[in-house]
């Protein structure tokens, strides 16, 4: 039962943003012209926005009371619930960011094609099953493609998109061929199951006999490695700093977030969940891959002048910090290392498209802001925009109060209550990871700092123009905004990560068990769904 | 079922499926036209479609889920076809900057 | 107005100015810098009210003025709160912090000449982040305070600092906060062991520091564990010896008010830091650790001594004398018994108001000569005759003489030095303690040394002044700086006159943290060497006699 009816009217909000995407496309060869389409894609985000809002308030009431619903490909949840309003949000703001992206002619394949990927990424929030994710991420990985080509027409902009391009079709292909022994092993596709004929990958796992793992072991590191791509995991990374460099500012701010997203509730959707709670050979690996990544993506940053290259190797480190909470998840469900990820996940998203948006404002598709050198006197000649970018870039090297380091506390959290917990060997490895995490963190102010500092202390030497538009200067603002709501008022992030957190869901006894909507349930405009939902086998 | 096909199981298809991608990374690896890159890229794919095809036939195990193994690799084609239709593009663009599709022309962006 | 209102306000005034100097970055100089001393007045009197009403006995109970607001949300299993509050040995730091931004605001009145709304923003958002670490009763609170004070002061030192001003910044940026991460490691250590064993998640200080007197980190392995990562953190922000190489950089770079600042308050979050954590709530690391730091404390104020006796430049003279008086504080502290408490606690204040007042001074001496170099000064005396007074008043303060501030904050930590090496319960190391407070002794001598050398190279002889500056006219003190420096001179007399004032009122806190230490010294020398009827002696008592000598 891949497709019913009830499935389809899940996934409205997706159907709709392709058929505008496709709309914008058709419309934008008929009528060309930049604020029209731009003005159509914004309204689109909203209205979607709000509409799911309205619709969806028993849903989440009952996703927030931790129920969930298995609908054929999709599972219905708090965190599929929550990342895909993040998702919109996130769309929205990129879409303001590139109002003024490519040339005039192509300005609406833009807005389209991020459309399209927002339309993938929204559907990576809820997918359980392995082919629906996997054309999921086909959905956010081919519009980025294009949107890599569609960015600028020269020999390193080429460069940079072969290099993606092709880099991410193997890890496309690594994860296929994961998937493909994770089906054989388990005997479907489906992740998460909520009856008892059908087990699920989670449900075989349990059942596959002492000794029949390496199969499954194998497809799993395939797995981990194809989503390491995603998420630009050491020794996935080596793309990053080319592409990041050759394209635009604002393509690189689009890479440092979407991707990321869709790995991260990828690893979540498919890794932790197929784990089973006392598998021993899980953590090893996310801690290998965190402690490489955050210190080599840290380290080499150290030294770079160019702005989207150093951006790059520290998105490379924030992936590493986000595998942190992985492994504590993996060590221990119940330590809230999930949620963890998510909370810096959210902080890191807008504080890196933050710095991007504020980079775009300064360049047009004449010159692109480069060398970290150009950026000399910014607080003199465009003081707003330097206070925005010093204080993403605060926020991203996770000096409080500032947003970035209620992430890192979360994550610490987690890697702390695990070493407390005595394990032994675990614990001492984890306190390892633990310091290392921090001393990270010293090395990536460091370099977060020499920008500043070049912002701040020293003359100008170029006069920068600021020709990105009311777009992106509307997208810093907001995105400064953001970081800055969730600087003071984190209590309710903070809340929402655990709730969102599916490990903790299963380590809560009374909604251990899943459950599955009837079909004719799946959605309602009226009423409480709630008296609908039927607990299912398992 | 003649003797020889009663002798092949799943296992031996996978070993079909493992060398082709393991064919297509060198492949990927060793070519420098793009064009030979990208069919490297579709033994990748096929190589885990084979591995799909197998562990979903009833042929070879008794308890195997059916069709849907069969219909994955469907899905998987289309999809490696709309990324051929991308990768034209893309590399037209890189020709048009490089006059050439060797990747290993792709050496300026580095540090 | 409840005090704790008070509190809150006062913490928040701050913070409130530096936003309306952002709003005012179009008006003129003059505005600017009214409003930042307005501000600064303001928090200051309200600081003054909160000291008249702090009871007199220093018996707080839970606090004074403790004001909690749920920040998380009220049942989040996150009950991070925004909790503020005093007790005796917050309180006078908290003041300082106050008083010392008026002094900060005064001393570049006429020296900060470009950027003046976002300097001065800067300087309230330093004091803001003070005040709170003063006053914060929960550990994130504390933590989020304790390490936002870099980020004002990194601008501070880049923006309006000397030649090497970008390298100094990112230095004791990345220094400090190199540290401070490893500390927040063992805070959050802390507060899960504690969960852990009372099944409760609080990040409420005075609950923890309850809950681990019943249940003490265990293993003793682990509880050095942790402390070593509070060391990390509050070691390099005191800074003890082998940690100090930021602080002088920092110094001679930072601008006056920066100095100012920095050397007053900021050192002692390191000090604070280690009484409120690392002895209240990890007594038994505390005794194992305690000849170590007695070394590194010592080694600090010989180190400091020597290294300021062979200094040309007359701010990182000041600087070294630091490191060196920070030592004596941490010598009191780790004496952990209550007469060096005291006067650990008192040398703090008494350091912050000496040094700060004599970075002020050589500031208003390079606004004049545009040099810091002690070579080509001579003679000042004759040229700046109150200059030259208030600069001997804060010298003599520094080294201790009788009368004024230095010396019952200088006597009461060798005093309590010496009881911890001779009169106490005999420690393990007891060799080791007799040869620490003879080498403690012997600072004082170097201290008075290169603190009077200073003053007579610079003041007294023959007169020498660079050749550019006899273009235009030299004056004496002005109004503004006669301003910032009347009161502080004021408190030095007051403190060296009064002690038990101060005395007083921070003693049952630090009581409550060396009953604690005692103990554990106690089981870690196995026997119970002191008597339980045999008191200590009184330090008030103490304090008399010390009156007593000086009047004779």
């Amino acid at each position: 039962m891949f497709v019913d009816l009830s499935t389809i009217g899940l996934v409205w909000p997706e159907f709709i943003l392709i058929l505008i995407a496709a709309w914008i496309y058709v419309g934008g060869t008929l009528a060309p012209g930049r604020t029209t389409w731009n003005v159509l894609a914004w309204s689109t985000y909203l209205v979607v926005f709000l509409v799911m809002l309205k619709n969806e308030r028993a849903l989440w009431h009952d996703v927030a009371a931790g129920l969930v619903a298995i609908n054929g490909p999709l599972i219905v949840d708090y965190l599929g619930q929550v990342s895909r309003y993040g998702c919109l949000l996130l769309g929205l703001l990129i879409t303001m960011i590139a109002s003024r992206a490519g040339a005039e002619r192509l300005a609406t394949e833009v807005s389209g094609t991020i459309m399209m990927l927002v339309a993938g990424l929204m559907l990576v929030c809820r997918a359980n099953e392995l082919v629906f994710l996997f054309v999921a991420l086909e959905l956010i990985s081919v519009p980025t493609y294009v949107l890599l080509f569609l960015g600028r027409a020269d020999r390193a902009s080429g460069e940079a998109t072969v290099k993606y391009f092709f880099l991410s079709l193997i890890a496309s292909a690594m994860l296929l061929y994961g998937m493909s022994t994770l089906y054989g092993v388990a005997d479907g596709t489906t992740v998460i199951s909520g009856t008892a004929e059908v087990p699920g990958i989670r449900g075989a796992l349990d059942r596959l006999p002492a000794g029949h793992t390496s199969l499954f072991l194998i497809g799993w590191v395939m797995v981990v490695c194809g989503l390491g791509f995603k998420i630009a995991a050491v020794p996935f990374h080596f793309y990053a700093p080319d592409v990041y460099e050759g394209t635009t500012n604002i393509n690189a701010g689009l890479l440092a977030v979407a991707p990321k997203v869709a790995g991260i509730l990828a690893l979540i959707r498919l890794v932790l969940a197929v784990v089973p709670a006392d598998a021993a050979w899980g953590w090893p690996l996310m801690w290998v891959l965190a402690m490489l990544t955050m210190t080599w993506g840290n380290v080499c940053a150290l030294w770079q002048q160019n702005l989207r290259r150093l951006m790059a190797f520290s998105s490379v480190a924030h992936a590493g910090y986000m595998l942190i909470g992985f492994t504590v998840a993996l060590v221990a469900p119940a330590a809230g290392g999930v949620g963890a990820t998510l909370l810096y996940l959210t902080v890191y998203a807008l504080a890196g498209l933050g710095v991007f948006a504020a980079l775009a404002y300064l360049s047009d598709e004449r010159h692109e802001v480069d060398g970290v050198a150009e950026l000399a006197g910014l607080a003199r000649s465009h003081p707003w925009v330097a206070g925005a970018l010093a204080f993403c870039l605060f926020s991203l090297a996770g000096i409080p109060p500032l947003a970035g380091f209620w992430g890192k506390l979360a994550l610490f959290t987690g890697a702390v209550r695990v070493v407390l917990a005595g394990d032994g060997g675990v614990s001492s490895w984890l306190l390892v990871l633990a310091v290392t995490g921090v001393l990270n963190a010293v090395i990536a102010a460091a370099y977060y700092l020499r920008v500043i500092g070049v912002m701040y202390f020293t003359a100008p030497v170029t006069r920068v123009a600021a020709p990105g538009g009311m777009g992106a200067m509307l997208g810093t603002l907001a995105c400064t905004l953001l970081v800055l709501v969730l600087s003071v008022w984190p209590g309710l992030a903070f809340r929402m990560a655990d709730a969102a957190d599916p490990l903790l869901r299963q380590a809560r006894p009374a909604v251990v068990a899943a459950w599955r909507m009837e079909a004719s349930a799946a959605f309602a405009h009226d009423g409480d769904l709630a008296g609908r939902w039927q607990k299912g086998g398992d | 079922m003649c003797g020889l096909l009663a002798q092949i199981t799943v296992s031996h298809y996978l070993v079909v499926g493992a060398v082709l991608f393991v064919t297509g990374v060198l492949c990927m690896a060793t070519k420098r036209n793009a064009l030979g890159v990208l069919m490297g890229i579709e033994l990748l794919l096929n190589g885990a479609n084979v591995n799909f095809v197998a562990f979903g036939s009833k042929l070879l195990r008794a308890d195997a889920l059916g069709l849907d193994g069969q219909l994955i690799p469907l899905f998987v084609i289309v999809l490696a076809a709309a990324e051929a239709a991308v990768a034209l593009a893309i590399a037209l663009n890189f020709y048009n900057n490089h006059t050439t599709v060797d990747v290993d022309k792709a050496e300026e962006l580095k540090g | 107005m409840t005090t704790g209102h008070l509190l809150v306000s006062t913490i928040l005034v701050p913070l409130v100015g530096a936003g309306l100097l952002c709003g005012l970055s179009r008006l003129g100089r003059s505005v600017v810098r009214r409003t930042a001393l307005g501000v600064t007045l303001v928090t200051f009197t309200l600081t003054c009210v909160l000291v008249a009403r702090f009871p007199a006995d220093g018996v707080v109970g839970d606090g004074f003025g403790v004001t909690t607001w749920a920040w998380f949300g009220a049942e989040a299993p996150w009950n991070i709160r925004l909790s503020v509050g005093l007790d005796g040995l917050g309180l006078w730091l908290f003041a300082l912090s106050s008083l010392l931004m008026c002094t900060a605001v005064l001393v570049s009145w006429e020296s900060i000449d470009r950027d003046e709304p976002l300097f001065y923003a800067m300087l309230l958002l330093l004091e803001a982040g003070c005040l709170g670490v003063f006053a914060a009763r929960d550990i994130i609170l504390f933590y989020i305070c304790f390490e936002f004070t870099l980020i004002p002061l990194f601008f501070l030192i880049g923006i309006w600092g000397s030649e090497q001003r970008q390298y100094a910044a990112r230095k004791f940026f990345v220094y400090t906060l190199a540290g401070s991460l490893l500390t927040f490691l063992s805070l959050l250590a802390v507060v899960f062991w504690v969960a852990q064993h009372t099944g409760r998640l609080t990040f409420s200080i005075p609950e923890l520091t309850a809950s681990l007197r019943t249940h003490p980190l265990q293993p003793v392995s682990w509880q050095l564990a942790v402390f070593a990562g509070l060391f990390a953190g509050f070691a390099i922000k005191v800074p003890l010896f082998p940690l100090h190489t930021w602080l002088p950089l920092a110094h001679v770079q930072a601008p006056t008010a920066g100095s100012v600042f920095l050397a007053g308050i900021l050192l002692k979050i390191g000090t604070y830091g280690f009484v409120r954590f690392n002895m209240a709530m990890l007594p038994d690391a505390t005794a194992m650790c305690m000849p170590v730091m007695l070394w590194l404390a010592v080694a600090g104020i010989l180190y400091g001594a020597l290294v300021a006796l062979a200094q040309r430049d007359m701010k990182r003279l000041i600087a070294y004398s630091s490191v060196s008086h920070l030592g004596y504080c941490m010598l009191g502290l780790f004496a952990l018994n209550r007469l060096g408490m005291q006067g650990g606690t008192l040398q703090m204040i008494n350091h912050g108001i000496s040094t700060g007042a004599l970075f002020g001074l050589i500031g208003m001496l390079y606004d004049r000569y545009h040099t810091r170099e002690i070579r080509q000064l001579g003679g000042l005396a004759r040229r700046l005759p109150w200059l030259a007074c208030f600069m001997l008043v804060f010298t003599l303060s520094s080294i201790g003489l009788p009368g004024l501030n230095g010396f019952p904050g200088e006597f009461l930590v060798l005093l309590g030095m010496f009881q911890r090496a001779w009169g106490d319960a005999p420690v393990v190391e007891s060799g080791q303690l007799h040869v620490i407070s003879v080498l403690a002794v012997s600072g004082v001598v170097l201290g008075a040394w290169y603190m009077l050398w200073l003053v007579q190279r610079v003041f007294f002889g023959p007169l020498r002044e660079p050749r550019a500056a006899a273009a235009h006219p030299i004056t004496d003190l002005k109004r503004h700086e006669l301003a910032a420096l009347a009161p502080l001179a004021a408190l030095v007399v007051w403190i060296g006159m009064h002690p038990a004032f101060f005395l007083q009122r921070m003693a049952p806190t630090l009581d409550g943290v060396t009953a604690v230490t005692q103990e554990s010294l106690r089981n870690r020398a196995g026997s119970v060497a002191r008597m339980p009827g045999a008191p200590e002696p009184d330090v008030a008592q103490v304090v008399r006699q010390e009156g007593s000598t000086r009047v004779r």
